[in-house]
């Protein structure tokens, strides 16, 4: 596979590590979260290969050309849409997290509104780029940032102030039924490879996909979920962390750095999640624009040459987004991302049984 | 005709970006000059139960030069029925913005201990601005006294409260080290209890002394460890790996400096009747003064006796925790964390921890008598 897939696959494992997935996880820590993350770990690499084999044997083309290609065009599109949706709430919610964190975190006292303005400036810039440019971003700044996220890492494992008793108490919880909401939530980690579906069109030679490949896929995954799930435990104590809102910068802050630049490695996360939910967003919004654009043909939207359609979904976006995070308390925005997540894993089996139609369309 | 427009375009967008510079100057940013550090916050019980806290703020007196004018601090008070009242109060007290981004230690008075722990320390987690990684410890006559105590030591630019607890200053087995983040999980958490350093300071206040420490159970109720404890207590955490050690033989007395140590311990319930708690501790470390001459060729019996010293102290500080209900070690913690979740392990662990014995294995190693035999 080729090295830009890993990164797609990887900036959706790290973005989630600060938004809901935690918290939706460690209020699941005595009704069966470990086991539905190791299910998740089957389930998603089960879902990447899927994702990555289909592809693949479509090189050079997203799902929209696929669908124009063997589907009825009101049916691709409808379809197309709805997919979109999903993509944008998908963005949306970690878009709106990080808005909250950094009002609650570093600029208090600037207004919400405009703290979302700014990232949605950057963003708007960045989504309407090619398809390539993304991606050249993506891996250019996941370098920049590989090694601090290698730095907190190894500081919150060997920090001595981690309680492994604290780790294997809630590792003694393992004997409990799994819960679909965890299940979901866990899942949604290894859903990174589906961004393909537009990004195909930049993967223009055949690759080998090999055992390999998934299993190291499997092992970054089953890494990122242990810290995320086990780490703010060790450090924060079993009892009493579900009530904790944000429990990944909560552990950032017990770290410290004695002899560092920076003492509180509070800081230097949030300003690492900044550029990763920047490129998580960038991801997910590049698909839906490409998606919308695909559907929306009409030549009425035109002023001297220039195809306005995607200034104009841009403007939606921009829309929507300020509105609704105007709208939504912290408490609606987990409570629906986790409604999101569950709904997301369901359509997936949707997604995979259009797959499986395309490749027999595609035979015959 | 078209390239024309287009740089025209270019021309017009490099402009509004240089034009976006003008709106810079808006936001909301307090320079350094308009803030006023907060260094260490103490909370008192006051008598009243109407404003049961009384807060202290010790702040840093911004000056031109350090050199000049030595250091300052200044002192808030304010007695309120919640500390977030209270610090607002406090605010209108100076000209400049509290900043508590510097507020490193949380001093709480021995009175206030009867109060809920959850309810005292909510507003101190619940603040974004308060670090995790602050430290928490009990003054001792009142929070009040310690924080207005200015040791002679204390240098310009450099907070004594700090220095004590960072490990870069001062380093002793005698200082229980507490940040907020861990008090926070021993106040949740079954089975393992919080422990606090007892700051306290004398009449003229020129002195803090932290060698104490304090614990409080889950039934609030509090015991308070000895010199002596404390550092037994700092050896069998694995805090602080060094510790002095006193061996009195039959004819022959001298000190141990433990300088490495590592302690651990498991939980063995066979039968129901005896849990046993196995300690295995494994120390090394040289003489450090004796009254008579040493001799080399006996390291061996030194080691021994040493072992049995130790061995002797930790035993004695077990059956204290055990007899006074505290657990700061975490034998729940352990327990639970040991055995598969059935939702009862906090109520077995109760009955069994009175019942326990203790089993202390020292293996105390001593390399040298040191620069003389």
């Amino acid at each position: 596979m080729s090295r830009y897939f890993y990164y797609l696959v990887f900036v959706n494992m790290l973005a989630n590590v600060v938004a809901s997935v935690p918290k939706i996880l460690l209020a699941k820590k005595s009704e069966g979260a470990i086991v539905s993350m190791i299910l998740a770990i089957f389930i998603g690499l089960a879902l990447c290969y899927i994702v990555a084999r289909f592809f693949n044997a479509f090189p050079g083309q997203g799902l929209p050309e696929l669908m124009g290609k063997y589907m009825p065009g009101w049916f691709g599109k409808l379809l197309l849409l709805f997919i979109a949706g999903a993509w944008s709430v998908a963005g949306l919610i970690t878009l709106v997290t990080y808005s909250f964190l950094l009002k609650r975190f570093l600029t208090p006292d600037m207004p919400l509104v405009f703290i979302t303005s700014i990232l949605l400036f950057f963003i708007s810039y960045g989504i309407l780029m090619k398809t390539s440019s993304v991606l050249y971003t993506v891996e250019f700044v996941l370098l920049c940032c590989l090694p601090v996220i290698v730095l907190i890492m190894i500081k919150s494992y060997t920090t001595p102030e981690l309680e492994w008793d604290f780790i294997r108490e809630a590792m003694m919880h393992t004997y409990e039924l799994p819960s679909f909401s965890a299940l979901s939530a866990s899942t949604y980690l290894f859903l990174g490879g589906f961004n393909l579906i537009i990004f195909n069109r930049f993967f223009t030679k055949k690759h080998k996909i090999t055992i390999k490949q998934i299993l190291l896929i499997g092992l970054l995954g089953g890494g990122v979920l242990f810290t995320t799930y086990f780490i703010p435990i060790g450090m924060n104590g079993f009892e009493g962390i579900e009530k904790i809102a944000y429990p990944w910068i909560f552990t950032s802050d017990t770290l410290r750095l004695d002899l560092g630049v920076i003492e509180r490695i509070l800081f230097v996360f949030l300003i690492l999640y900044l550029a990763i939910s920047f490129l998580s967003i960038l991801i997910h919004w590049h698909v839906v624009l490409e998606l919308t654009k695909s559907v929306i043909t009409t030549k009425r939207f035109k002023f001297k040459d220039i195809n306005l359609t995607p200034y104009i979904i841009v403007g939606v976006i921009w829309l929507g987004s300020i509105q609704i995070t105007k709208y939504l308390t912290e408490y609606q925005l987990s409570l629906f991302s986790s409604y999101f997540f569950n709904l997301l894993l369901c359509s997936l089996f949707g997604l995979i049984s259009l797959f499986w139609f395309i490749l027999r369309r595609a035979k015959s | 005709m078209i390239k024309k427009v287009q740089r025209f375009g270019k021309t017009l967008l490099l402009l509004s970006f240089v034009a976006m510079l003008l709106i810079q100057s808006g936001c909301g940013f307090k320079d350094i000059d308009k803030r006023i550090f907060v260094l260490s916050i103490g909370v008192d019980h006051t008598d009243n139960e109407e404003t049961p806290y009384r807060v202290i703020l010790k702040l840093a007196v911004p000056s031109g030069s350090v050199k000049q004018s030595g250091t300052e601090y200044t002192y808030l008070t304010k007695e309120s029925e919640s500390l977030s009242t209270a610090i607002r109060h406090l605010k209108t007290q100076t000209d400049k913005e509290l900043d508590f981004g510097h507020a490193k230690v949380i001093v709480f008075g021995e009175g206030i201990l009867h109060h809920e722990l959850k309810e005292i320390m909510d507003f101190f987690i619940r603040r974004r601005d308060i670090q995790m990684v602050s430290y928490v410890g009990i003054g001792k006559p009142s929070a009040e006294k310690v924080l207005k105590a200015e040791p002679e030591s204390e240098m310009a630019g450099s907070h004594a409260l700090f220095n004590f607890f960072d490990q870069n200053g001062v380093e002793s087995q005698l200082i229980v080290t507490s940040y907020l983040f861990d008090f926070r999980r021993r106040v949740f958490g079954n089975g393992i209890d919080p422990i606090m350093p007892v700051l306290s300071t004398n009449e003229e206040k020129k002195r803090i002394d932290i060698n104490k420490a304090l614990i409080v159970n889950d039934e609030n109720k509090t015991v308070e460890l000895n010199q002596k404890q404390t550092a037994v207590y700092n050896l069998m955490s694995n805090n602080f790996e060094r510790y002095d050690v006193r061996v009195k033989n039959d004819d022959q007395n001298f000190t141990v400096a433990i300088d490495t140590s590592e302690v651990n311990f498991q939980i063995q319930v066979d039968s129901k009747q005896q849990p046993i708690i196995k300690m295995d501790v494994e120390a090394v470390g040289i003489i450090q003064e004796s009254d008579r001459e040493t001799d080399f060729r006996k390291l061996q019996d030194y080691s021994e006796a040493a072992s049995k010293t130790i061995k002797k102290d930790l035993t004695e500080v077990l059956k204290m925790f055990q007899k006074e209900g505290v657990d700061p070690l975490g034998f729940g913690l352990r327990y639970k964390s040991t055995r598969l979740n059935n939702n009862k392990r906090n109520e077995e662990w109760q009955e069994l921890y009175p019942k326990a014995t203790f089993e202390v294995n020292v293996n105390a190693l001593i390399k040298s008598t040191g620069v003389i035999e």
